[in-house]
């Protein structure tokens, strides 16, 4: 007969993947704590746990569970996942290589285990690895999805939109209203230049799952070409946001340094006009980026009201 | 059942929680008002919002509060010792709000993301900004009771 507490847990487990699959992150969490508060020495919840934080943004939690689940689960492929996922988000590859390579070890069937290492080869530009370790996943599963999402994203990148457009068709061959697969299209009539479908594909995501942030990009990506002043003030924030933080505040107290600099060298130069204009320029860009955020936000919002109203 | 576990980041209450505001109001009360003001708010907030990182924001606090004295210092006996001119002085100062202003947009970014954690768990945050337009307006005053002091202190 069945611990109780164990039947408790597989119940509360099934609950945290339901939420999962319905992209309810916070739901999710509350029941893994439910999980780990039953029995807090399973690895699985914690690892879980850790990819589920990390998705929150929440860094210092996430490998605190990573390394939880991987204390109590060292021979875990999927602990090793975690802890790699984790180190992926802090920018420490060479470690998250590390723990990928050794889950492949450990279960070299996982084509999961493949696409994680593959991400990180991407990440790093090393594109010809990362579609070997690709090729290889699908070796393992022809019909998985997700490798074949990731194959897409990597030709997108590359700019092969036939190929990027052929792996997505597929996904959602294997996986109908697989909702990565169709962000991907939607990106594929971006760079096409077809405004109209890309939009529809976002809004088609966006109906079944509001909160899905890729598909939330790619209707900000849209809205961004369609609208140039806004798509100036988006371009920069992305490129802000792929920089990471601390450069990002070189970058922006060196710009406000500079043009300190350079006002009062004018100003102490007898060029008092010239002085105004770098301020005033200056005041502008603050006021632009000031403004900015909330008329994009606005614009996204307005489009995603009308994703409500329209039937699918 | 009873049992829930807690993750490691996640705010517990605090006896000052009803104080708790959005860092971004410091931000700008930092601006409006005075770096060292700023930097004290920015440490009461850290207990507030039962902030996670709350060791390295007190370190980037004290920080903070004794660099500019010493960057001060370091550039006065540059200057005495003649190993910077005399015409270089306006630009100097750029040096200390270039580093104010690094550790308050640092010390933001870092409350930001425990503030958000303290909204998602329920803490509401106090609006600041009739206290920033309070320190704005009462800036000067503020000024001149610190005296000679005002240029670390604010």
């Amino acid at each position: 007969m069945s611990d109780p507490s164990d039947l408790q847990v597989q119940a509360l487990m099934r609950r945290a993947s339901s939420y999962l699959a319905q992209s309810n992150t916070p739901a999710a969490i509350e029941i893994l704590k439910q999980v780990l508060g039953v029995n807090p020495n399973l690895a699985a919840p914690h690892t879980l746990l850790a990819f589920l934080l990390l998705d929150q943004n929440r860094l210092h939690a996430a490998r605190h569970e990573a390394a939880l689940g991987l204390e109590l689960d060292p021979e875990s492929d999927y602990s090793h996942r975690g802890m790699g996922a984790v180190c992926v988000a802090q920018r420490k590859f060479k470690l998250a290589r590390e723990h990928f390579q050794q889950a492949i070890t450990l279960d070299p069937e996982d084509p999961d285990n493949r696409v994680a290492l593959a991400d990180l080869y991407n990440l790093e530009g090393d594109l010809k690895q990362a579609k070997s370790e690709l090729q290889q996943a699908l070796v393992l599963d022809p019909e998985n999805a997700e490798s074949l999402v990731a194959l897409a994203r990597l030709c997108l990148r590359q700019g092969a939109l036939g190929e990027a457009a052929r792996f997505a068709k597929e996904a959602l061959e294997a996986e109908p209203e697989h909702a990565a697969a169709l962000v991907v299209q939607g990106h594929v009539h971006l760079r096409q230049g077809n405004l109209e479908a890309a939009r529809d594909h976002a809004i088609w995501v966006l109906s079944t799952d509001p909160s899905r942030r890729e598909a939330l990009l790619l209707m900000a990506h849209v809205k961004a070409r369609s609208n140039p002043f806004i798509g100036l003030w988006w371009r920069f924030s992305v490129w802000l946001g792929e920089i990471g933080n601390q450069r990002t505040i070189l970058v922006l107290l060196g710009a406000y340094l500079a043009q300190r600099v350079a006002s009062l060298y004018a100003h102490l130069n007898g060029m008092p006009m010239t002085s105004d204009i770098i301020s005033y320029l200056w005041l502008a860009v603050c006021i632009y980026s000031w403004v900015g955020p909330g008329l994009f936000h606005n614009v996204v919002k307005k489009e995603l009201e009308s994703v409500k109203l329209r039937d699918f | 059942m009873d049992e829930t576990y807690k993750i490691i980041d996640e705010p517990a209450p605090t006896a000052i929680s009803r104080v708790a505001v959005n860092p971004v109001w410091i931000f700008l009360a930092s601006l409006f008002g005075g770096t060292g003001i700023g930097l004290v708010w920015f440490a009461i907030n850290a207990f507030a919002i039962s902030s996670a990182s709350r060791k390295s924001e007190l370190l980037y606090v004290l920080l903070g509060l004794c660099g500019t004295p010493l960057i001060f210092v370091i550039l006065g006996g540059l200057l005495q010792g003649g190993w910077l001119g005399e015409g270089l002085v306006p630009y100097l100062h750029l040096i200390i709000t270039g580093f104010q202003l690094l550790i308050i947009y640092v010390l933001h970014l870092s409350q930001h993301k425990s503030y958000e954690l303290f909204s998602l768990y329920g803490g509401v945050g106090r609006n600041g900004l009739l206290v920033v337009i309070a320190l704005g307006v009462l800036r000067p005053q503020i000024a001149n009771l610190l005296g000679d002091w005002s240029a670390l202190v604010l």
